[in-house]
């Protein structure tokens, strides 16, 4: 069959799209649906002394108006929620936290109504202190953003252990150690120390957020968003709202972009509550700018010190980040412990201390971002071992290759790693660019260029579960429920491979329902790469489910043993004394049932652990190993860099849909581009100044490098599906190091905060000629 | 933030687009493709209560040539611009420039009139049409005048026309033989040009000394920047690697960039300094390559 496992087919819904026929949440209209919009501070801390909607509230065309009013003392609905802390609110009660943040909300007939409907919101304010770096919000009697937070009752397992420290703006915090760190630097021959810095950046999907709220006759919510783990919001607006799970439907259709913007509670409680208070549908599509507004990623500080041998060996190496989380905690919490696991990065060093601090600020939250905190720590990781590697006078690469963690070496975590080509991603980015062999000198002179690589390892949520159904139609096709949403990546087209291949039947004829909580079971997340192990796995699951129900219904018509039983061309065949028995999948129903419209089901299951059948943790269900190489070309007069080549390699377990992988890694690239050299959100007291794509710089089509290449190594793994592991965040973490290793390389020059500039670039240029100068002494015959 | 509410207004002609603009001079704003005006109005700089619609107008979407000089509608887009042959052909520059002018949408339906119009000092063409003498035709509801193209740009957003006039034609005469032009535009991550540096030469073919420069710069200060001190660096010599760079210190120091998210004043001065040395530099030998045929 064509278009089953391996097989680069294309998206089931790729002529929709192009053709635009493709709805998104955006396009649907409820009938009576209102339409909000939220009023949001111009404070970045201040106490709210007095909010008076009532002339809003009776402008013409204004249905309903949310504010702290609506929130206090109501037994409909609580006011506080979070995924991992409780502290977040619908709208702000008494103070709010950052520019930006919800103050109330207008929900109307027309968009324009409730837009001029917020100008007659009164609201005083009475501004409070602010805290906006890591020192003035970590400073002994800095203001505080929460006085107290509190813990949802029923939160993550994975995250039952983080607290936040009461008194502090530390949100939370996270901690590990192996072997005995100061032991590791004594012995060392050489031990270095260096900060690095990465901005906090957008996500930029092409797709804004937006949410629909639909209050039920039986009391229940509906809710339409665009979100990429439908199951958390309906637990937290079933929480949120007193209701039982059952009574809230979320739905996530087609999704346009996610990078992680679009996980967590967004805009569903305004919504939700707006439509409880209006009885009427409500929704909200945020502009661009309020974007930049809700979601952002972690800025960082990484303090990296580590000890190595004469020869390269890693001994020791200590990592202390901190990690901007905003005005409120969102996923913070998990960014940073599973950041931290990985922050000395893929190597085999037998002293290991990490300490990770969340950090709340007055700006915009921050939550999960492709890399999910580990493109961070690899900036500093990665950095740090080339300037190791520069010292020494050793190949980057032969230091890499040194201190390698390989298959079955022992992680900082303590655990074991399996099925991870590491070492054949890092040696095959570095052959794909001729490695060792010099650039050649590009004609005019102030051009220079350069190679540099870097290289990672990530690790998925674990614990988590999966669960699929697939159903097994009366003609033989079969329609697969699953959680995960589609985002772009593919998801729907990959579970149909998997169906199709089990099965046997055309991918054509394999129907994937999709995110939606009523039909669908429970999915964690569709994010951390995780959809096409967990949900891969899962469907697989249920599709041999039905194999094994067929095979039955087979054997006890032919009267023959299950196990003989094969599947071709969506039927069965059996050879029973020399007789071949064959019967499509309608015909083995119907003649099995007696009657037409018999249908199968197949349920799959994927639960992940926190703990291996050997007793060692197991802090992710497999690792993601990656590598990047990067070849640039640096303007010595203007200071900017061009990235010429790119290299991308992901240990992938088994590209079930090859295109699709190579897809990820030169997205991830050209994102990884952008954050490198060019992107920041940049504030001034509070305010973000540049939110919009004029004033926000993404790489644009002619940033993108001449060639990238993805290289895709399978070392498959035993628990997913065909050996498959996740691919979707693999490729963006290594970019930024690897394209600052190449400038070196290039220029002679290190950059350590993010974005690289040409201006910084240009400036470590001009502040080294200095230095050889001062170094070379007064030139003679002039003093 | 959405659009304020305003009234839309399609103009069939110039003269009708004109008394509408001249009864309404604070309210009404001419709407060409819309791509720079409905962003100011999209974060509320610009409240107009009316937008004149000048698309409609037949006949303001040509390029042609005749008597020596092309001439360019109002109405003609970037995109025109840059697939034009009789551009490619007659003006160069222009073609080599426009790929890299804005993104594909804002150049699909981007005017020059409205790039001239909005007098914002982040744009390409300015400088290096101003490089060419370039002359604009302006038109009210009963009178035309042309003026020199340096001559309309007043400040920041600031043009000399009065409310009441639309431009309606650019003209650019042939560039004289022996003439070499260069336009370089820096930039990064960001649709707009952080420095744009456009350097005009005319050579004496028996000579190869310049006679006559022109030096303007794009982005570094309110509107486009004619740098004629740095010209007269220039004039009298043959290409030098001196003389380029002196003429390249002095547009550094001439201009007055401001320091902004996207660089220092500082860097945008060394940028000048780098785009002006390498545009002379290329100039000259465009200019000179004319010289062999
Ligand atoms: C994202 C972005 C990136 C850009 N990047 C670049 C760039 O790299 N280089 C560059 O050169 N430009 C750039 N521009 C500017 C672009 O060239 C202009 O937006 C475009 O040409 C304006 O044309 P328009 O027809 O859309 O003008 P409109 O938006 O319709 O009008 C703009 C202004 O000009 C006035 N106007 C329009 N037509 C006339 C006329 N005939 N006579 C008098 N006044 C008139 C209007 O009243 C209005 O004030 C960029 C713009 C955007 C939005």
């Amino acid at each position: 069959m064509q278009d089953n496992v391996g097989q680069s087919i294309k998206r089931l819904e790729s002529e929709s799209k192009v053709s635009g026929e493709l709805k998104y949440l955006s396009d649907l209209k409820l009938p009576g649906m209102l339409h909000c919009k939220a009023l949001r501070s111009p404070y970045a801390h201040a106490r709210i002394v007095r909010i008076d909607s009532q002339r809003a509230a009776k402008f013409s065309g204004v249905e309903g108006v949310l504010t702290r009013d609506d929130m206090v003392d109501n037994p409909h609905f609580d006011s506080h929620y979070g995924p991992v802390l409780k502290d977040q609110t619908v709208v702000a009660l008494d103070k709010v936290r950052y520019v930006g943040d919800l103050v109330a909300a207008v929900a109307a007939t027309r968009l324009d109504i409730a837009e001029e409907a917020l100008d007659l919101i009164e609201v005083e304010y009475e501004e409070l202190g602010a805290v906006f770096s890591f020192e003035e919000a970590l400073a002994e009697n800095a203001p505080l953003l929460h006085e107290q937070v509190s813990k949802p009752e029923h939160g993550f397992v994975d995250l039952a252990d983080v607290n936040p420290v009461e008194g502090t703006n530390i949100c939370t915090t996270f901690h590990l150690s192996k072997g005995d760190l100061e032991k590791g630097f004594q012995n060392s021959d050489f031990v270095f120390e260096n900060v690095f810095t990465c901005p906090s950046a957008q996500h930029a999907a092409l797709e804004t957020l937006c949410a629909v709220a639909r209050l039920e006759r039986n009391g229940g919510l509906t809710i339409w968003s665009t979100v990429q783990n439908p199951f958390v919001i309906r637990d937290q607006i079933a929480e949120l709202f007193h209701l039982p799970v059952s009574k809230v439907r979320v739905i996530a259709l087609n999704i346009g972009g996610g990078y992680g913007s679009k996980l967590y509670p967004k805009l569903e409680p305004l919504v939700a509550a707006l439509a409880w208070k209006t009885r009427k549908p409500v929704g909200l599509t945020l502009t661009r700018e309020e974007v930049f507004q809700t979601i952002t990623k972690h800025a960082a500080e990484i303090h990296l010190k580590t000890g190595v041998t004469r020869e390269g060996r890693l001994l020791a190496r200590q990592c202390r980040i901190y990690l901007d989380t905003g005005a409120y905690a969102e996923i913070g919490p998990r960014v940073a412990k599973k950041s931290g696991y990985t922050a000395a990065g893929p190597y085999n060093i037998p002293n290991i201390q990490i300490d990770s601090c969340l950090v709340y600020t007055n700006k915009v939250p921050a939550g999960a971002f492709r890399g999910f905190g580990v493109s961070q720590s690899a900036w500093a990781h990665e950095s740090e071992m080339d300037l190791i590697a520069r010292a020494l006078q050793m190949d980057p690469l032969e230091l890499r290759q040194k201190n390698l963690l390989e298959e079955g070496g022992e992680f900082a975590t303590g655990e074991h790693v399996h099925s991870f080509g590491l070492r054949q991603c890092v040696e095959r980015v570095a052959s794909a660019l001729q490695w060792g062999e010099k650039c050649p000198p590009p004609p005019q002179k102030h051009l220079a260029r350069g190679k540099g690589m870097a290289c990672l390892i990530k690790a998925t949520i674990t614990p988590s579960i999966s669960s699929a159904l697939v159903r097994l139609n009366e003609d033989g096709s079969a329609t697969v429920y699953v959680g995960t949403a589609d985002v772009g990546q593919g998801s729907d087209t990959i579970m149909a491979q998997i169906v199709s291949q089990e099965l046997a039947i055309p991918v054509t004829h394999v129907q994937v329902v999709h995110s939606d909580t009523d039909l669908c079971l429970y999915d964690l997340t569709t994010s951390s790469s995780r959809s096409t192990f967990h949900m891969g796995r899962a469907v697989q699951l249920a599709a041999q489910d039905i194999r094994r129900q067929l095979a039955c219904l087979a054997g006890r018509l032919w009267n023959c043993p299950v196990e003989e039983v094969l599947f071709a061309n969506q039927g069965v065949r059996c050879v029973v004394n020399d007789v071949v028995h064959a019967a499509s999948y309608r015909n083995l129903l119907s003649a099995s049932f007696g009657i037409k419209g018999a249908n199968l089901v197949g349920k799959g299951t994927v639960k992940t652990e926190a703990v291996q059948r050997n007793g060692e943790p197991l802090t992710s269900a497999f690792w993601f190993a990656g590598a990047g190489a990067a070849e640039v070309e640096v303007d010595r007069e203007t200071g900017s860099v061009r990235v010429v080549r790119y290299a991308s390699a992901a240990d992938v377990g088994k590209a079930i849909n090859p295109f699709f992988c190579e897809q990820q890694l030169k997205g991830g690239a050209i994102t990884g581009i952008g954050l490198a050299l060019m992107e920041q959100l940049v504030y001034q007291d509070g305010l973000l100044i540049n939110p919009n794509f004029l004033d926000y710089n993404l790489a644009r089509f002619l940033d993108i490098p001449e060639e990238i290449i993805p290289i895709l190594v399978e070392r498959a793994h035993e628990e997913g599906p065909y050996g498959a592991k996740g691919v979707g965040e693999t490729a963006l973490i290594p970019v930024a190091p690897a394209i600052a290793n190449a400038i070196e390389d290039a220029v002679g020059v290190r950059v350590t905060d993010l974005p690289i500039t040409p201006e910084k670039v240009l400036r470590a240029l001009q502040e080294k000629e200095q230095k050889a100068q001062l170094l070379e002494g007064p030139t003679p015959g002039r003093s | 933030m959405g659009l304020n509410r305003f009234e839309y207004i399609e103009a069939s002609s110039i003269p009708e687009a004109s008394r509408f603009l001249a009864d309404r001079p604070e309210e009404a704003r001419i709407y060409a493709g819309g791509t720079s005006l409905l962003l100011l109005m999209k974060q509320r700089i610009a409240r107009p209560a009316y937008l004149v619609n000048i698309k409609k107008i037949p006949g303001l979407r040509y390029i042609d040539k005749n008597d020596g000089t092309v001439r360019i509608g109002a109405l003609t887009t970037h995109h025109d611009l840059e697939f034009s042959p009789l551009i490619r052909r007659w003006l160069p520059v222009i073609s080599e420039l426009e790929p890299e002018v804005a993104n594909i949408r804002v150049r699909s339906t981007g005017t020059i009139g409205g790039n001239l119009g909005f007098a914002e000092p982040l744009t390409d063409l300015p400088p290096v049409l101003i490089a060419m003498d370039a002359r604009i035709k302006v038109a009210d509801e009963s009178l035309e005048r042309l003026l020199p193209l340096e001559h309309l740009f007043r400040g920041y957003y600031e043009t000399s026309l009065r409310p009441q006039e639309l431009i309606t034609e650019i003209q650019v005469d042939l560039p004289a033989p022996f003439f070499g032009i260069k336009y370089l535009r820096f930039s990064m991550g960001s649709d707009k040009p952080l420095v744009g540096c456009a350097v005009g030469i005319r050579i004496d073919p028996e000579s190869k000394l310049c006679v006559d420069a022109r030096c303007v710069l794009g982005c570094v200060g309110p509107t486009p920047l004619r740098v004629r001190e740095a010209e007269e660096a220039l004039k009298g010599l043959p290409y030098r690697v001196n003389s380029s760079a002196k003429a390249a210190r002095i547009a550094a120091t001439a201009c007055s960039p401001l320091t902004d998210l996207r660089a220092t004043e500082e860097y945008k001065r060394a940028i000048v300094e780098v785009l002006m040395r390498r545009a002379v530099e290329e100039a000259f030998r465009r200019a000179s390559s004319k010289l062999q045929g």
